[in-house]
C-alpha cells in the first residue's frame, strides 16, 4: 500500500535510474564502439563521426528499455540518395548481426536488438543514418537529414527529407529538462511508455513535458504529474511542438490523429482512475523489474500473488 | 360497416397513381381470400401490363416471399424477373392490406422505370435460372476460390469430396466439396482438415467457358439441353470428355458424373455451375466427318440435369459478418479452453480466424458443457480435441492445431532448459496469444518468456461479476492489481459431488456475454490498428442488466 505517493514515484524513478558503473551500461557502450568502428571502416571516407544522441545523453533514460542512439552522418556523395543510404544500412547490419541480433525497419532509425547475453541483459542501438544537407556542409552545419521509411502519425513514409539538427535538438533539451522536475516527469511517463499505457515517441514526450511545464505552477512531483497529465489530456490534440533542430517540423504530427485522441484517452483514464483511488499509482508506475525494490515496498513486487480463488476462466 | 378483403383491394388499386386500367377481381375457386386480376400501369409515357395474383397471405410474406405476384412472360428476359415472368420485389413489410398495396405497386413502378425504360444494369452478378431438379437427389457442389487462373478453353479434371448425405421428407441432400482442379494441380482453399486427402475423392470434369451457358437470346436463364451447349465447349474438350469416359471407369460417385462449367464473373472471380448425367447415359458422341476415320464431337438432345452450386469461398462465407483482419489473418494461440477459451474460440472461428492453436491438458466432462462451447454427445474426451472438432465443424477456414503438452513443457523445465527455450521460441510464431487458462503461473511464465505475439489475458470474478482483460507485458502484475481492486468477494463456490476442488459459479450466458463484449472491444481497438489496452468489465443491476467497461 502507498501511503505517501510523492515519496513513492522518487523510489520507483530511482529503481529505472541506469547505474553508471552499471555493466548494462558498459555492453551498451561496447556494441556502439563496435558499430561505430564497423561504419568507419565500411564507408572510410564519406563518413563523419557517429555520435550518441539518445535519453542517456540527455539523462532522461530509463533502465528497462534502455537503448543507446546512433547518429550516423554521412556525407552528401556517399550514397545516390537518403532512401539508398537507409536501405544500404539495414541490409549491411541484417546481413552481418544475422545471428545475433534482431535488426529491424523504424521510422527514421534501423533498430539493433541484440540477443540477450550470458546474463540475459539485451543491448539495444538505434542507428539514425543521416546525411549532410551539401558536400562538405556539416563540419559548418550541423543540419542533417533523415530518411522516413515508416508512415509516422501525419509524417508519411517516403517523405524525402526530414530536416533536424540532431545537436540542437540535444542541446535544447538538455537544456530545458534541468529546470524543476522536467526530467522526472519525462521518466515517468517514459514508465507509462514502457508499460504500454501511451505510445509515443520519447522525443515528443520530451516536448510535451517541457511545454506543460511552462504552462504549470510548479509543485511536488504528484502535483506536476497530475499537471503535466492534464496538459496532455487537454492539449495533445492540436498542441505543436516544433522541433528545437528545425521549427519547420512538427514533432506532435508524429502521431496520426488517432494516436493523438488515444494518448488524450489514456491520460484521461489515469487522471480519473488516480483520483478514484491513488493506490493505483503503482498500477501505472511499478518498480522496475531490474532492481529490487526498497524495504517498505517489498511487498508490491515479488510477493504480490494473485489469490487461487478469485480468478477464473 | 367495415370494408371486406376484395373491397380494399379493389379500392386501393383503383386510387394509385398511374394505375390506367384494373381489371375484375376473380376469386380461387377453393381458396376464399385469394384474388387475381389484371392491371395496367402507365410509367412515364407507356403502358405496362400485368396479372396479379394476391395470395391469401396477403399483406403478410411468406417464408420471406411477397405474396403478390405481379406476372408478364413478356418480361421474363428482364433482371430480377422469374422465369414464368414474375417480377421479383422486395418493399417494406406492412400489416395493413391498403397500404401494403400502395408499397408494392409503387415498387413495381421503380422496376418498371430501372429495369425497362432505364434498362441499368445491375452491377451485382445474379446467377442463371435452372430449370427444377424435380425428384432427383438435391446435390450441392461448394466450391471456394482456387489458387490459379481459369482460362478461356481450359479442361481437364476436378476432384471432389463428400459432405454429407442426408434425407428429409421427400429429398435426398448431397452435398459435395470441390476439391482440386488438375490444372497446375490447384488445391482449394479450405483448411486443412477439409483437405485431408482421408476423405475420399471422385472424380469429374471442368470446362472454362466464355460466357455463361445461357439459351441464345435469353441471357438469364441456362441452357436445358446438352447439343446447346456445343457452341461453349471446344472439339478438344469433347474428344477429351469422349475417351475418358469410354476408358475411365473411375469417374464421378455412384454412376453419375459431374461436368463442372467455369466462367468469370468479374476480375478474378469465378463462378461455377454444375451437370451431372448417369453413367449409363453419355451426353456425347462422335459424329462421322466426310473424310474416312474423322469425327467430330457432338452432344446428343437429352435433357441437361443441373445441380446446385455454391460459392463458399471466404469472401462470401464470412461476407455477412466477420472480425477485423488484424484477428482473422493473425495465428492465435490460446491456452485453456474451459468457458473464457472455448466461446473466444468459437467467437474467434465464426468471426472469421483462419488459425487457432488451442492448449489445454483437461478433459472435458459432463459438468463443463453447462457453461461452455462443448456436447454431451461428444463423451468425456480432451478438451482441445473436441473443440477443434467443433471449429472444423463451423468453418472450412480455420485450421486448428492443438497440443496438451506445451505449456506443460514451458512450466515444468527451468527456463534456460534448451526444451523450454524451443518451446518458448515456438510461441514467437503466434500474432496473439490469449491466456484463458486463469492460472496466475501461466501469466508469470508468459511475462518472464517475453513472446514477440501479444498477449491478451482474460478471467472473470466468481458469478461472473466481473472480466478482467489486460495486454502486453507484465500480465501478472496487471492482473494482480486489478483483481484485488474487485468489489466481489463472494465466497460461494459450487462444491462438485466427491470432488476436492471447488469451482466458481456462472451460467453460460453470464460468462458468454462477458467474453463477447471483451472481443468486442478487443477488435474495436485491432481494426483501427490501435494496440489492445487494459479493461475491466462490471456488471451491474439485479433487475436490468448492464455492463460496465472500465479502461485503464
Amino acid at each position: 500500500m502507498v501511503n505517501d505517493i510523492n515519496q513513492y514515484l522518487e523510489a520507483v524513478l530511482k529503481s529505472y535510474k541506469i547505474q553508471e558503473d552499471g555493466d548494462l551500461l558498459k555492453k551498451h557502450q561496447d556494441r556502439r564502439t563496435e558499430i561505430r568502428e564497423i561504419l568507419q571502416g565500411l564507408y572510410p571516407s564519406v563518413i563523419y563521426s557517429p555520435f550518441d544522441s539518445g535519453s542517456y545523453a540527455k539523462r532522461t533514460a530509463i533502465n528497462e528499455s534502455y537503448d543507446l542512439d546512433l547518429v550516423v552522418p554521412f556525407k552528401k556523395n556517399a550514397f545516390a540518395n537518403l532512401t539508398d543510404m537507409y536501405e544500404s544500412l539495414y541490409k549491411f547490419f541484417g546481413l552481418y548481426l544475422k545471428n545475433q541480433a534482431r535488426v529491424r525497419r523504424q521510422a527514421v532509425s534501423i533498430g539493433i536488438e541484440f540477443l540477450p547475453d550470458c546474463d540475459g541483459d539485451v543491448v539495444r542501438i538505434d542507428l539514425v543514418p543521416a546525411m549532410e544537407l551539401e558536400m562538405n556542409s556539416y563540419p559548418e552545419d550541423p543540419r542533417l537529414n533523415l530518411s522516413v521509411n515508416q508512415v509516422m502519425g501525419r509524417v508519411p513514409i517516403g517523405t524525402t527529407k526530414l530536416r533536424t539538427n540532431i545537436a540542437a535538438q540535444m542541446a535544447g533539451i538538455k537544456q530545458d529538462s534541468k529546470k524543476g522536475d522536467i526530467r522526472k516527469i519525462i521518466r515517468l511517463l517514459k514508465i507509462l511508455k514502457y508499460h504500454e499505457t501511451i505510445y509515443a515517441k520519447s522525443f515528443l514526450i520530451e516536448l510535451i513535458v517541457i511545454k506543460a511545464f511552462k504552462k504549470m505552477t510548479p509543485g511536488t512531483l504528484v502535483e506536476n504529474l497530475q499537471a503535466t497529465l492534464r496538459y496532455i489530456y487537454n492539449e495533445i490534440e492540436r498542441i505543436n511542438l516544433p522541433d528545437p533542430g528545425n521549427g519547420m517540423n512538427n514533432i506532435a504530427d508524429t502521431l496520426s490523429y488517432k494516436e493523438k485522441r488515444d494518448f488524450s484517452i489514456a491520460m484521461l483514464h489515469m487522471i480519473e482512475q488516480l483520483e478514484d483511488d491513488p493506490g493505483m499509482i503503482d498500477y501505472y508506475f511499478p518498480f522496475s523489474s531490474k532492481v529490487d525494490p526498497p524495504a517498505e515496498y517489498a511487498d508490491m513486487a515479488a510477493g504480490a500473488t494473485i489469490p487461487t480463488d478469485t480468478r477464473f476462466g | 360497416m367495415k370494408k371486406s378483403r376484395r373491397e380494399i383491394i379493389e379500392t386501393s388499386l383503383n386510387q394509385i397513381e398511374g394505375m390506367v386500367h384494373v381489371g375484375p377481381l376473380t376469386q380461387h375457386p377453393v381458396i376464399q381470400d385469394q384474388f387475381g386480376t389484371k392491371i395496367t400501369l402507365q410509367v412515364e409515357d407507356n403502358e405496362y401490363p400485368f396479372d396479379v395474383n394476391i395470395l391469401s397471405q396477403y399483406p403478410y410474406q411468406f417464408r420471406e416471399f411477397e405474396t403478390i405476384h405481379f406476372q408478364n412472360k413478356d418480361y421474363a428476359q428482364y433482371p430480377f424477373v422469374s422465369p414464368e415472368g414474375v417480377v421479383c420485389i422486395h418493399t417494406s413489410q406492412s400489416g395493413d392490406l391498403a397500404s401494403k398495396l400502395y408499397k408494392d405497386i409503387e415498387g413495381l413502378k421503380r422496376w418498371v422505370k430501372d429495369t425497362i425504360i432505364s434498362q441499368s444494369k445491375s452491377k451485382h452478378y445474379e446467377h442463371l435460372i435452372l430449370p427444377n431438379t424435380g425428384t432427383r437427389p438435391r446435390r450441392n457442389f461448394l466450391f471456394t476460390d482456387v489458387p490459379c487462373n481459369f482460362m478461356e478453353g481450359d479442361f481437364g479434371f476436378f476432384y471432389y469430396s463428400n459432405q454429407s448425405h442426408k434425407k428429409a421428407g421427400q429429398h435426398t441432400y448431397e452435398t459435395y466439396l470441390i476439391q482440386d482442379f488438375d490444372k497446375g494441380y490447384s488445391h482449394c482453399d479450405w483448411s486443412l482438415a477439409y483437405r485431408d486427402q482421408r476423405h475420399k475423392r471422385y472424380q469429374g470434369f471442368y470446362a472454362f467457358l466464355s460466357s455463361p451457358p445461357n439459351r441464345e437470346g435469353e441471357p438469364r436463364f441456362a441452357v436445358t439441353r446438352w447439343e446447346q451447349l456445343e457452341t461453349y465447349l471446344s472439339q478438344d474438350f469433347l474428344s477429351f470428355m469422349w475417351s475418358e469416359l469410354k476408358k475411365n471407369k473411375k469417374l464421378g460417385r455412384d454412376k453419375v458424373i459431374p461436368l463442372l462449367l467455369g466462367y468469370s464473373i468479374a476480375p478474378n472471380k469465378v463462378h461455377w455451375q454444375v451437370s451431372t448425367f448417369p453413367s449409363s447415359q453419355i451426353p456425347n458422341y462422335g459424329q462421322a466427318t466426310a473424310t474416312k476415320g474423322k469425327y467430330i464431337g457432338r452432344l446428343k438432345d437429352m435433357e441437361i440435369h443441373w445441380d446446385q452450386t455454391h460459392d463458399s469461398s471466404y469472401e462470401l462465407f464470412f461476407g455477412r459478418g466477420k472480425l477485423s483482419d488484424q484477428l482473422t489473418q493473425g495465428k492465435i494461440l490460446i491456452i485453456g479452453v474451459g468457458a473464457i477459451g472455448s466461446i473466444l474460440a468459437k467467437s474467434l472461428t465464426r468471426g472469421g480466424a483462419r488459425h487457432i492453436c488451442l492448449c489445454d491438458f483437461d478433459l472435458k466432462e459432463p459438468g463443463n458443457i453447462c457453461r461452455s462451447e462443448y456436447n454431451f454427445a461428444a463423451g468425456v474426451v480432451p478438451k482441445i480435441n473436441e473443440l477443434s472438432e467443433s471449429l472444423q465443424a463451423i468453418s472450412p477456414f480455420v485450421n486448428v492445431s492443438h497440443s496438451p503438452f506445451w505449456t506443460d513443457l514451458l512450466i515444468s523445465l527451468p527456463i534456460d532448459n534448451l526444451i523450454s527455450q524451443i518451446s518458448a521460441q515456438g510461441l514467437d510464431h503466434f500474432d496473439y496469444i490469449f491466456d484463458c487458462s486463469a492460472n496466475g503461473d501461466m501469466l508469470h511464465l508468459l511475462d518472464r518468456l517475453k513472446p514477440e505475439a501479444r498477449v491478451i489475458s482474460m478471467a472473470i470474478s466468481n458469478q461472473a461479476q466481473e472480466l478482467v482483460c489486460c495486454s502486453g507485458k507484465d500480465l501478472y502484475r496487471k492482473n494482480q492489481k486489478l483483481f484485488s481492486r474487485l468489489t466481489n468477494t463472494s465466497t460461494d463456490m459450487y462444491n462438485p459431488t466427491g470432488c476436492w476442488n471447488p469451482t466458481f459459479k456462472a451460467s453460460y450466458n453470464d460468462i458468454a456475454v462477458l467474453v463477447e463484449f471483451a472481443l468486442k472491444q478487443l477488435n474495436l481497438r485491432l481494426a483501427s490498428d490501435r494496440p489492445t489496452n487494459n479493461f475491466v468489465l462490471k456488471t451491474q443491476g439485479q433487475d436490468s442488466f448492464g455492463i460496465k467497461l472500465e479502461e485503464f
